[in-house]
């Protein structure tokens, strides 16, 4: 039941980052608007950043969605949504009148616009799936869960093997 | 006897972690594998930011702007008002006038142009209207590097000044060709080179250029702009001033109605 609901996260995460990721690679502009915004990088390094982070966000997203490292990949997805977070938190705290970008649009918007708990709550969530995955991260039709059933199936049949080598190298030795 | 039930209970053993040890030693490669195609594909994502990056500055640097010239735009006056930086446009008779409001750099201006330009123009030759031209930069934070708002309009007014005949060519230009919101938006070079090749240039042109003129003129209008009760609309962000922003005789009016102009010509 564990793997079914992990197979449901993993394949939820993975449509959150590739939405977010195709959402912000069809609007470059306004992504790159967005990411000034926060203020956090001189404006050289904000538009790199804006040209790797919707790449970054469909390459995890793919990754999620083939089941390919999923543990590992949890904790990147982990890592970029607690930079997020921070991001959020301090334009939050420098009063900053921000939309997040998080899902394309974004940018500065009037003062009693901004919706920083929605965000940070949304986020938080999604940080909540990655952890998921972390701590479990066997899920059905996955990458990983093909590997290791290959894996168990030659190790099944290396056992037979193996122990018979084994048997035989120590008795070699003994003699 | 005893001998050998300890030899194949030691080789038992020594089965066993022969066995586990093949084990791990597979499932660690495994596992190496599978890490090592999540760091290339990641890898792959951020290079390929990296050159796109670099691919989309290189493409708007090197865009040449059309320089397109608006048919009939030599019938009816141009003028521009040095001391306000706004151009108005038409023939003195016109019973109407409309204030358009808006930003070389804002997309829904963009389409606000391509949507009403022959319509605005047909009705300029008709002297049903004047229109006066308010260049706004209120996206000026939303080009990298920042600026391209203002730069683009104090150009539109240097060409005001020295060739008002070729205003609306080069008004017309440059929302057909319009960069892209957060880029790097048109340089000095490509402006000044739309207005040379619409035949615009000499000393006077040159002088607002690069003495940005009506710079802290054109900071001054947005700041009006955006303190005058009578220009904010509501939109879907409550209400507040935004471009384009289209008066007619005073008042706003709601330009997504296709028919704002026609209904207005006819009064």
């Amino acid at each position: 039941v564990l793997e079914s609901v992990g197979t449901v996260v993993r394949l939820g995460l993975a449509a959150v980052w590739l939405v977010a990721g195709a959402g912000k690679v069809a609007d470059p502009g306004t992504f790159a608007v967005s990411v000034k915004a926060y203020q956090v990088f001189p404006d050289e390094m904000a538009s790199l950043v804006a040209a790797i982070v919707p790449l970054l966000e469909m390459a995890l997203g793919l990754l999620l969605l083939f089941g390919v490292g999923t543990r590992l990949v949890g904790v990147l997805s982990g890592l970029l949504l607690v930079v997020y977070i921070a991001g959020i938190v301090q334009a939050w705290a420098r009063g900053l009148s921000i939309d997040c970008g998080c899902f394309s649009r974004g940018g500065q918007v009037a003062p009693g616009q901004t919706q920083y708990p929605l965000d940070l709550l949304r986020d938080t969530g999604f940080l909540v799936l990655a952890a998921w995955l972390t701590i479990r991260p066997r899920t059905r039709v996955s990458v990983d869960g093909w590997l290791a059933g290959r894996q168990q199936a030659a190790l099944a049949a290396a056992d037979d093997r193996g122990s018979s080598e084994a048997e035989s190298a120590v008795g070699s030795n003994e003699q | 006897m005893s001998g050998t039930h300890n030899g194949r209970e030691r080789r038992q053993a020594a089965g066993a972690r022969a066995v586990a040890a093949a084990r791990g030693r597979r499932r660690d490669s495994t596992w190496m594998i599978v890490a090592a195609v999540v760091v290339v594909v990641l890898g792959v994502a951020v290079i390929g930011g990296v050159l796109l990056q670099r691919y989309r500055s290189n493409q708007a640097a090197e865009t040449v702007l059309p320089a397109m010239t608006v048919p009939g735009s030599g019938q009816y006056p141009v003028e521009l008002d040095k001391a306000d930086a706004t151009v108005l446009v038409g023939k003195p008779t016109a019973r109407n006038t409309v204030d358009l409001y808006e930003d070389f750099l804002c997309p829904i201006c963009g389409q606000f142009e391509a949507a009403n330009f022959t319509n605005i123009e047909k009705q300029l030759q008709a002297g049903t209207i004047k229109v006066r031209y308010h260049l706004l930069n209120l996206l000026d934070n939303s080009s990298n590097p920042p600026g391209y708002s203002t730069m683009a309009a104090n150009t539109a007014l240097a060409v005001a000044t020295a060739s008002p005949g070729k205003f609306m060519d080069f008004h017309y230009s440059l929302y057909r060709k319009q960069p892209e919101e957060g880029g790097a938006g048109w340089t000095q070079q490509q402006l000044t080179s739309l207005a040379n090749r619409l035949g615009v240039s000499g000393p006077a042109f040159d002088s607002v250029v690069n003495n940005k003129t009506y710079n802290s003129q054109i900071n001054t209008n947005l700041r009006r702009a955006e303190a005058d009760p009578a220009l904010q609309q509501q939109t879907s962000g409550g209400s507040g001033f935004g471009t384009p922003t289209v008066l007619a005789n005073g008042k706003t009016v709601n330009w997504q109605d296709p028919s704002w102009l026609d209904t207005l010509a006819s009064q």
